[in-house]
């Protein structure tokens, strides 16, 4: 595992939750344990965000002053930056700091909640079309960029499918079946986390400028910043329903990770530089993110009128409490000082593909916009 | 001779096993109401 604090806990946060094969009784209570200071860390940090979110309001209320809202998203974020960029994450809290990323598909679940199935179709189905040409745009722009800059192959393998499809999780998962080194995943993951942190601050500024709606907002989150973290912070930044809308797109481009890393994973196996793959179907199983299962099923269940209205807004709530852990999770792991060690020229390529991939799909959002009335 | 591997319980299954979870504390008012 890479010595760079940031990787290694996005890294963690994937493999951490596994209660596996030799676990023992007391082992997993161990390990639960161990979870305990982070997670009440990351509980500390999101709600400090929102009290303070909350105190400004209240105080430009009280003084009859004017003072701009800034979300508790971003106060959550900034909390968690100042931390692990000043005095750095304390080892303790590692393991449960990890958890944002368990956090964060929670609540994706529960989001499930606040959509009707009809909604789902419909802008899914835009979002799905979008996440198409979106797929095949990234891929070949960011292999033909990686060749231009004479990357290792398989680090711009790593990272196009990192900014196609769906950041961290999709190069862990790609690195695997392509057998590519540690060292290529984690300068391919530190430039998909540097690429996100800048996008947190950029994308509400230009959505602003150019006063996009809430859904063609989120839609464009969705398609073009490619960690789940925070494409989820950069719609809710923006706005609650831009929050969902981003979470549904990302979501949508989510469930095509299988078949990209399948593809991959052909294609290097062909080459005779990566383990065969077997049963395809199994492949894609696998790969599957089963957390939009249970998006879905939720989803369904509030459309057949299973839950009333108020267990909607609880339903509705706990989601927002869940992704208030992930967002300080997303300040917390993210250490400039240990992205910067990750060399220029695939940062680099990274920025130059992110930029183009943002102006390509907010081309795309718009088109849908116009065409579709999102 | 070697012992099978347990089967592995992904994050994501995890992830949806709670959410269900706490779904049905709210469905059958278990879990009355959640402030924001």
């Amino acid at each position: 595992m890479s010595d760079v604090n940031s990787v290694a806990l996005a890294e963690e946060a994937v493999v951490l939750p596994e209660f596996g094969a030799q676990s023992t009784p007391s082992g997993t209570l161990r390990r639960l344990i161990e979870l305990i200071p982070g997670v009440l860390l990351l509980a500390v940090i999101g709600f400090a965000g929102k009290w303070i979110e909350q105190s400004i309001a209240a105080y430009g209320k009280s003084h009859h002053k004017v003072l701009p809202n800034i979300e508790y998203v971003l106060w959550a974020i900034l909390i968690g930056l100042a931390i692990s960029n000043t005095i750095g994450l304390p080892r303790l809290f590692r393991p449960g700091v990890a958890t944002y990323e368990f956090w964060l598909k929670a609540g994706i679940v529960l989001l499930g909640a606040r959509f009707i199935l009809g909604d789902i179709a419909r802008l899914g189905g835009i979002s799905l079309v979008l996440v198409f040409i979106e797929l095949a745009l990234a891929l070949s722009f960011m292999t033909w960029l990686g060749g231009r800059f004479k990357l290792p192959p398989k680090l711009v393998s790593l990272l196009a499918v990192g900014s196609s499809v769906c950041g961290v999780s999709a190069i862990i998962a790609a690195q695997g079946a392509i057998d590519a080194d540690e060292e290529d995943s984690s300068y391919a993951i530190a430039a998909i986390l540097a690429l996100g942190a800048i996008s947190l601050v950029l994308f509400p500024v230009v959505g602003h400028g150019l006063h996009m709606s809430d859904r063609a907002y989120g839609v464009w989150a969705g398609l073009a910043v490619d960690n789940t973290a925070e494409a989820t912070a950069a719609g809710a930044l923006y706005s609650d329903a831009a929050g969902k809308v981003a979470v549904l797109a990302k979501t949508c481009r989510n469930a095509m990770i299988g078949f990209v890393v399948l593809g991959y994973a052909i294609y290097w196996a062909s080459k005779g530089q990566a383990a065969g793959v077997g049963n395809k179907a199994v492949f894609l199983w696998k790969k599957f993110p089963k957390f939009i299962l249970g998006f879905l099923l939720i989803s369904a269940l509030a459309t057949a009128g299973v839950f009333a209205k108020p267990e909607l807004t609880a339903l509705g709530n706990l989601s927002r409490w869940a992704f208030l852990l992930t967002f300080a999770g997303v300040g917390l792991r993210t250490s400039f000082k240990d992205l910067s060690r990750q060399g220029v020229r695939p940062f680099l390529v990274g920025a130059i593909g992110e930029i183009v991939i943002a102006v390509l799909t907010l081309g795309l959002v718009f088109g849908a916009d116009r065409l579709y009335h999102l | 001779m070697p012992v099978a591997p347990k089967r592995r319980i992904s994050p994501d299954t995890w992830a949806v096993v709670v959410a269900l979870v706490f779904a049905a504390l709210i469905h059958f008012h278990l879990l009355k109401s959640v402030p924001w």
